[in-house]
């Protein structure tokens, strides 16, 4: 067990990241000095970028598997597949946006290293999560996620911030004892905690009504991490009250590890076809439409953005539920699409908020003309997540509706159309977004355009990276899915992943 | 095989203006001029390329006949895009289908494309967001061809969605305006704008959504009867019996196939009930209007249910339900074209009764379309469908190009703001009366013949509620037509005309304005010449005996001696006449008649507000979405103790239903 | 040799559990909520320890043991980010009583 070697390099690096950090940060003059810190952390994020990538193209067919001691079932471990590792690179190269946009964003803050060595924390944890080959390591990392996710949320220790902070503890310690209750019954079930080798027992228990309340337990226990009705409420509060560059990191990836959680359990332990996956296409079907509707009555910029990451995160599982191959990739795709959309969202309803000092539509009227480049930006980001071409998101739900549509009988038809009719319910708050922040008359008290231009370019400049990526992907999706059919057929597979422990 | 055309001119033809498109912001804050010369050249580009593929079907390269079955491949060049074969075993492609129909759509959307970009010259030439409007223009024109060139449904589906984007982004291009706005509801001009944009966007979009779901349907099936998905129409027409339409006739599901498939084109070619988007979307400027919802991108709907039509033709002889679609097809177009007609007849806007005429217009080749599946001669149905799609996208881009000058030197959108123009701007006016008269149906421009044998088809039909809302439009065309034209041109000058005649005077303002007016203006007499050119491309691929002159003649003489050409010419009169002296010779007071009779009014009533059907679409769906949603919003309450309930209650339920 | 039946101790456990979601649900105070979450944790470990007994009575299943000290300790930082939240609440809010926070709403 090589210290240096991929995939242990990679918490190597954020460890000594944050190391470094704390150690710097023990000077008070550093403390201010955001750029330093900043820069510590970018650099970070960024080898943990490209070790990541590493990591995805040595699990191309076959996971690595990294025992912590000897090799038994009993042990931790770390089980990295192809779907592990594409969710890795992504949670990394989110990070790594997100460090670059608070190099300008954190600027004159209080409680700067506190910032970024919690960022960093939550790369870790994030990526522990998807490493995580038996349930314990994933715990860990589960609780370690919540931890800097919630204390990032208290961030500016305002009323808002901190009530919205509470009510995510609140909800997501509850769902993290619920995990672990269920982990407990899994134990029970199973006779071990590892991942590969639990769902193993679990898909040979075949059809048995404790395994269904088992994975059950689970599952509701990861949706209150995966912000999914009705234990979404948290998420409403929690987005807009953080710092813009953690509300990405929030709706982006932080929630996509819920998500990761279901469809790993889910989909190891029961094959194709299964029980569970009508409930789930329930609770899909309400998570899409509930949450669309009410964005239509926001006038709160980040709210209306957090109402749709939940609507995105009700397609994504609606894809899984499908249970087909197709709906599988289409779900991962889909998640890494609203994860670069979203962060990009959030993080240039980040630029305007600085601007206005105001979250509501209203103040923000006709800002995105006075920064051409971030207004453009965020416009192109409103019409992706309406779910148009030529973005990548048109096709990844039109994967999802095709996958929708292989469903036998009249659910098929229904679930489809519930998807393609919440889109076009979806265009009316985005393009009250547009409207308002592009089309309208500015308010008078309007900066000049070049005063502020020059000040916001590292943020222009991480908007613009992420827009990048999106184009390429959007034009060539290629890249991206070639891995995500590995990943699904890793997943549908699972005699491979099964293998990795034997 | 040796191919004549430009090597590469099928990717060339789209790439080149989207290319094109995603340079232009920055090409336009460099330097004007450059930005306009490109934006010409690439069209032109497309242009050259879609001629430069004429000669290929004339070497016989592809055929592809209504209602037969292909004999010959058409030149169907495809690329992998999207792998998927891991997963579903197919592949989103990227392919390009050159046969007559989609050559011929080709050539009608550059050419028209070409002159309306030499408009803009002039038209836009003072705007300051130059680089927006090329970039929406050039992507539209890249995207329509990308659409019409499209071997498979997926493709067709993307561009039609991207055609969809475009024009949104040109319907609310002047978002900025600071102008009163014309409806109370909103503020500024600006915001009216964007609002019609929005419309325009969530209507079609809407529409397409069960497009989508059909298209993903006939995936479906094939995957089910064929075992893998087919989107490709050369590969869908490849079973000579069809046998993926009997699967979805087994399950029962061809009614809702037909339905949903049918609702894109309706949708993109504002029928009934898509059909509110298309007077809002004149908020644009004129040369969008032009481009976009008059001559290309509402032809799209017609273009889907040509591309389709064999194959449903070929259905109903093996699975009778199939003819449901022509009926549908049929039914909406002659009942949106009557529609249409009668709100242009009052509608007080110039670009609105022009509009309303591209509805009803449309609904005549809906009404071909669909009859040609229902009468023994389908290609002569079928060929004066498509027929009518050409000489109207000419004449009708000529009447809004016309417009276009109007309202840019009278600097009024209203009718009953103008008047009295024609000696002031000749040119203008003769180029839209010829653009009328074709529009009318009057000889010998081509609009008379396309719709003469729209006519014919449905007469032959046998279907008589068909004929007659087909033939009582042709008398609420002209009347509209020659009131429109008589607001315009005739008569007193307005105040406000006499007030822009003593601060600028009214002349004809640009070359670059008149010459696409005349060009078209030619177009459209020279386009009847071309009628048996026409017939003959689509239907056999050849055009060697398309210009003879004995059978122009005869071609001529049969239209202009049917029995149908007689009726509507009489219908023609009647719609005619009281118009003229209403509105030309402004012998007839319109408002005292108006006055004095109820009836009158109330009819004026009724069509001025739509059939009310537009304000019962606000109610259903805006204000009662809107509702639902502040209902819905209570359930996030800010209680920490009610979330957890919510959650727990959730957790419960769902445990109670996995055991059970 | 389980005095009860070993049923008795999972419903033992799932009673807990219940009785934590119930103060959350139904009572206002921060601090009882954040008891709660740690009584909820509490059940959980318990759990294990049942489990343990279930497969092999009499001897600690090494497996277990570690995992309910980890998912203690976790438990325990858990409860350190709890307590200091509470205090931040307090300090904000001036009030222990959670219905009052609901600025945040719709």
């Amino acid at each position: 067990m090589n210290l240096l070697s991929p995939p242990l390099n990679i918490f190597l690096t954020i460890i000594l990241g944050i190391v470094l950090i704390v150690l710097v940060g023990l000077k008070e003059s550093v403390r201010k000095n955001n750029y330093l810190l900043g820069s510590i952390g970018a650099v970070v994020s960024l080898l943990t970028l490209i070790e990541t990538v590493q990591v995805l193209q040595m699990t191309l067919h076959y996971p690595i598997t990294v025992w912590f001691t000897a090799q038994s079932p009993s042990t931790s471990c770390l089980i990295i597949d192809s779907f592990s590792a594409i969710m890795a690179v992504l949670f990394a190269f989110v990070t790594f946006v997100v460090a670059i946009y608070s190099l300008k964003y954190m600027e004159g803050r209080h409680a700067l290293n506190a910032y970024y060595i919690l960022l960093l924390v939550m790369l870790l944890s994030l990526i522990g999560i998807v490493y995580a080959g038996d349930f314990l390591t994933f715990f860990v990392f589960y609780e370690s996620l919540s931890v800097s996710a919630i204390s990032l949320v208290a961030y500016f220790k305002n009323e808002e911030a901190v009530e919205a902070a509470f009510k995510y503890l609140i909800m997501d310690a509850t769902g993290s004892t619920l995990v672990l209750l269920g982990f407990a019954l899994l134990y029970g079930v199973a006779g071990t905690l590892n991942i590969a080798l639990a769902t193993k027992q679990l898909y040979e228990m075949g059809s048995n009504l404790t395994k269904f309340f088992v994975i059950t337990l689970l599952v509701c226990g990861f949706s209150f991490k995966a912000a999914i009705f009705p234990m979404h409420s948290w998420l409403i509060d929690a987005h807009p009250a953080a710092p813009s560059g953690i509300s990405a990191m929030l709706s982006g990836v932080v929630i996509k590890s819920g998500v990761y959680a279901i469809i790993r359990l889910l989909v190891l332990s029961s094959g194709i076809r299964f029980e569970l996956y009508d409930l789930l296409l329930i609770i899909g079907a309400l998570t899409i439409t509930i949450p669309n509707i009410i964005a239509l009555a926001q006038d709160d910029v980040k709210r209306i953005l957090a109402y749709s990451s939940i609507y995105n995160i009700g397609v994504i599982l609606v894809g899984v539920a499908t249970g087909t191959a197709l709906g599988i990739a289409a779900a991962i795709f889909h998640m890494i699409n609203h994860a670069l959309f979203k962060a990009m969202m959030f993080m240039g309803a980040g630029i305007f908020v600085h601007e206005a000092g105001s979250r509501k539509l209203d103040d923000l009227s006709g800002i995105g003309r006075s920064m051409p480049i971030a207004g453009t930006i965020f416009g192109g980001g409103a019409i992706g997540l309406m779910g148009l071409p030529p973005f990548s998101t048109f096709f990844s739900k039109l994967l999802i509706v095709w996958a929708a549509l292989s469903i036998d009988g009249y659910r098929g038809l229904i679930i489809a159309a519930l998807v393609l009719v919440n889109s076009i319910i979806s265009i009316g708050y985005y393009g009250r977004l547009i409207k308002y922040i592009i089309m309208k008359q500015p308010k008078e008290k309007k900066v000049t355009k070049e005063s502020n231009y020059k000040e916001l370019n590292e943020m222009i400049a991480a908007l613009t990276l992420i827009f990048v990526a999106i184009i390429i992907v959007s034009i060539y999706p290629g890249i991206v899915l070639s891995y995500i059919q590995n990943a699904t057929e890793s997943l549908l597979n699972p005699s491979i992943y099964w293998a990795a422990v034997s | 095989m040796v191919s004549d055309m430009i090597p590469y001119a099928d990717i060339l033809i789209w790439l080149v203006p989207i290319i094109i498109a995603a340079l232009s912001p920055f090409i336009a804050k460099i330097s004007r001029t450059a930005v306009f010369a490109l934006s010409i050249a690439s069209v032109t580009t497309s242009f050259i390329c879609a001629v430069s593929m004429i000669p290929d079907i004339l070497a016989g390269y592809a055929t592809y006949s209504p209602g037969r079955v292909l004999g010959e491949i058409p030149f169907d060049h495809e690329f992998v895009w999207i792998d998927l074969a891991k997963i579903v075993r197919s592949s989103i492609n990227l392919g390009f289908l050159i046969d007559p129909l989609s050559v011929f759509m080709a050539n009608i959307v550059s050419f028209i494309a070409l002159w309306i970009f030499v408009f803009s010259i002039y038209y836009m030439g003072e705007e300051v967001d130059i680089g927006r409007y090329w970039f929406w223009m050039n992507l539209f024109v890249g995207s329509m061809i990308l659409l019409v060139l499209s071997n498979n449904l997926l493709q067709m589906f993307i561009s039609w969605e991207l055609v969809g984007l475009c024009s949104w982004g040109l319907i609310s291009f002047w978002y900025k305006s600071t102008a009163p706005s014309p409806d109370p509801r909103f503020a500024t001009e600006g915001e009216y704008n964007a609002h019609c944009g929005f419309k325009a966007l969530v209507t079609t979009g809407f529409a397409d959504t069960f497009f989508l779901v059909a298209i993903l349907m006939i995936g479906w099936v094939t995957w089910r009867v064929y075992g893998a998905p087919i989107f490709s129409f050369t590969r869908l027409m490849a079973d000579q019996e069809l046998k993926w339409i009997g699967e979805l006739a087994r399950l029962g599901l061809l009614p809702v196939f037909t339905l949903f498939i049918l609702s894109g084109p309706f949708g993109k070619s504002a029928q009934f009930p898509y059909h509110e988007w298309l007077p809002e979307a004149m908020a644009g400027p004129t040369t969008v209007s032009a481009l976009i919802h008059a001559a290309t991108m509402v032809k799209a709907g017609v273009y889907f249910v040509a591309r389709f039509f064999p194959i449903m033709l070929e259905a109903t002889n093996y699975y009778p339900q199939a003819k449901m679609f022509f009926l549908i097809v049929a039914y909406i177009g002659a009942f949106t074209a009557f529609l249409a007609a009668s709100q242009g007849m009052v509608a007080r806007e110039l670009k609105k009764v022009l509009a309303y005429s591209t509805i009803s217009q449309l609904g005549y080749m809906f009404l071909a379309l669909g009859v040609a599946g229902l009468i023994i001669h389908h290609e002569h149905a079928y060929l004066y469908g498509l027929y009518h799609l050409a000489s109207h996208a000419v004449f009708k881009a000529l009447l809004f190009l016309a417009a276009g000058a109007i309202l840019h030197t009278v600097h009024t959108k209203y009718l009953d703001e103008m008047g009295g123009l024609a000696k002031y701007m000749p040119i203008t006016f003769w180029t839209m009366l010829m653009g009328a008269l074709s529009l009318m149906g009057i000889p010998p421009f081509s609009g008379a013949f396309s719709k003469e044998g729209i006519i014919a088809a449905s007469y032959e039909s046998g279907n008589m509620i068909l004929f007659l809302l087909a033939v009582v439009t042709v008398a609420l065309t002209a009347f509209y037509t020659i009131r429109m034209i008589g607001y315009v041109f005739f008569g007193k000058e307005s105040e406000h005309v006499k007030h822009i005649i003593e601060e600028h005077g009214i002349r004809e303002k640009s070359i670059s304005m008149v010459l696409p007016l005349i060009v078209l203006a030619a177009s459209t007499v020279i386009l009847s010449i071309l009628g048996p050119a026409i017939f003959e491309f689509i239907e056999h691929g050849t055009l060697s005996h398309a210009f003879e002159p004995a059978n122009i003649l005869t071609y001529f003489l049969e239209t202009l001696s049917s029995r149908t050409f007689f009726i509507s010419g009489a219908l023609i009169v009647v719609g005619l006449v009281p118009s003229y002296y209403a509105f030309v010779k402004q012998t007839i007071d319109v408002k005292k008649l108006m006055e004095k009779s109820i009836v009158l009014r109330a009819i004026w009533k009724f069509l001025y507000n739509r059939w009310y059907i537009n304000k019962a679409y606000y109610v259903i769906f805006v204000d009662g979405v809107k509702g639902v949603s502040q209902v819905l919003r209570r359930i996030q309450t800010g209680i920490s103790n009610v979330n957890i309930a919510y959650a727990v209650a959730g957790i419960v339920i769902l445990l109670i239903l996995v055991l059970i | 040799m389980t005095v009860l039946p070993i049923q008795v101790y999972f419903a033992l456990c799932f009673a807990i559990y219940a009785i934590g979601i119930y103060t959350l649900i139904a009572k206002r105070n921060v601090l009882r909520m954040i008891l709660a979450i740690e009584l909820m944790l509490a059940a959980a470990n318990m759990t294990f320890v049942v489990v343990s007994y279930w497969f092999s009575p009499g001897v600690i299943d090494p497996l277990v043991r570690s995992i309910v000290i980890i998912s203690m300790a976790v438990g325990s930082i858990v409860a350190a980010l709890a307590v200091s939240l509470t205090i931040l609440v307090y300090r904000v809010f001036k009030t222990r009583d959670v219905r009052k926070l609901s600025k945040l709403k719709w």
